[in-house]
């Protein structure tokens, strides 16, 4: 089924954040968005962290480049790796094509909650991309 | 941007630059000390920005004490030829192709930057290249971005980057003579970029400007000349300056904890 992107949570930093109860835990899957996706113009690499690496909302988890330029992707919650996209470096192209489905980056499970209140919805981050332009 | 329209230096942005030519200061180590200044100062206008402050734009124009092989960030060591096996070598937190620095003069330049930005700043490629186009025309040597060629993209997966083309790299007389690349942070923006000057016995195929030309200039002259370019297209005043005590600090951690180690080398 795919993601609705309207019904997921936003980073300011542009990343989505799909939250789904996993037997009692939360687990956030995080991805790039379509908004983002198209300003980074032709990614050409992908660094994903390891599983079991612990992130802190708003830290680095890993890096992309695109145009010669080298960005960092932040975590938008905190909390544990438990599963990264491996397919997702060597299929770059797609994430063009798919970013609220094929583009999942990673899943997290999340530690701590609070940091899923500093999260925009998607009519905030759609502001947010309009007065960046 | 069109450098004759922009506003008088009282209206402009306060900025740094630093000067690190020919020699490097005491203490220097070479091309991991190159690599943890430009971070350092990045990682200080990154942390200044954050904390509401508004740190100057900082241009630093530098040369490297022996002939050195930097990679790209995401580039493997592996890939390298065998060819640069004895040469001093780093690799660079910036993106892009290999570099052999050897006789070329060397640029990092860092900017604040907003909240939620990502990606390439490709106003900051086209500025800071049509700056250096239009002192190299004005002196009587064209030079013009690869994008307003006719001819189509180049490979991108040459191992050097001064093979490789992309839109705003700077050619004259078919050569590439600069590149640049760029590296994020929080709310700082780093871009790298060489001009070459000459070409170097461990890359005799890649010529410089002062081999194309009958250009002969000082690196002081030629990089005090580009700064005021800069300058006027950026809309920065840069008024001399030098890395702030805790910058000097850190770039001696970043040094011993990263750009001088061999797990940075080899990470790929």
């Amino acid at each position: 089924m795919s993601r609705d992107k309207s019904k997921l949570l936003y980073a300011e930093s542009h990343e989505w954040v799909d939250v789904v109860e996993d037997g009692g835990q939360k687990v956030a899957t995080v991805g790039i968005s379509d908004f983002a996706i198209q300003q980074l113009n032709d990614l050409v690499y992908m660094e994903l962290p390891e599983v079991g690496k612990t992130v802190t909302a708003g830290e680095e988890f890993g890096e992309v480049e695109s145009v010669k330029a080298v960005s960092p992707l932040y975590s938008p919650v905190s909390g544990e790796i438990i599963e990264v996209h491996a397919d997702l470096p060597d299929n770059l192209d797609s994430l063009n094509e798919d970013p609220f489905d094929f583009g999942w980056i990673v899943k997290i499970k999340i530690d701590d909650e609070s940091a899923l209140d500093a999260l925009m919805d998607f009519a905030a981050y759609q502001k947010q991309c309009a007065e960046s332009g | 941007m069109n450098a004759d329209l922009l506003p008088d230096q009282a209206d402009r942005t306060a900025g740094r630059i630093l000067l690190h030519l020919d020699r490097q200061p005491t203490g220097a180590t070479g091309a991991s000390w190159n690599m943890a200044v430009d971070q350092a100062i990045a990682e200080s206008t990154s942390n200044q920005s954050q904390a509401g402050r508004q740190p100057p734009p900082t241009l630093r124009w530098y040369t490297w004490n022996e002939p050195t092989l930097s990679l790209g960030y995401f580039q493997s060591a592996q890939d390298a030829s065998p060819r640069f096996d004895d040469l001093a070598c780093v690799r660079r937190s910036t993106g892009g192709g290999a570099i052999l620095h050897h006789h070329e003069l060397t640029y990092s330049l860092t900017l604040p930057c907003g909240p939620g930005e990502h990606g390439a700043r490709a106003d900051l490629y086209q500025n800071v290249h049509a700056a250096v186009a239009s002192e190299l025309t004005n002196r009587g040597v064209p030079a013009r971005p690869f994008r307003l060629n006719k001819r189509p993209p180049e490979r991108e997966d040459r191992f050097l980057c001064f093979q490789r083309r992309t839109d705003e790299d700077l050619i004259m007389c078919g050569y590439k003579i600069l590149g640049s690349a760029q590296r994020r942070s929080k709310r700082a923006i780093l871009q790298h970029g060489s001009l070459l000057l000459r070409a170097s016995e461990h890359a005799t195929e890649l010529p410089g400007i002062f081999d194309l030309t009958s250009l002969d200039l000082s690196l002081e002259t030629l990089a005090n000349c580009l700064t005021k370019r800069i300058a006027a297209a950026l809309g920065i005043r840069f008024d001399g300056g030098e890395l702030s005590p805790e910058e000097t600090r850190n770039v001696r951690r970043i040094e011993q904890e990263r750009f001088a180690t061999d797990t940075w080398w080899s990470r790929r």
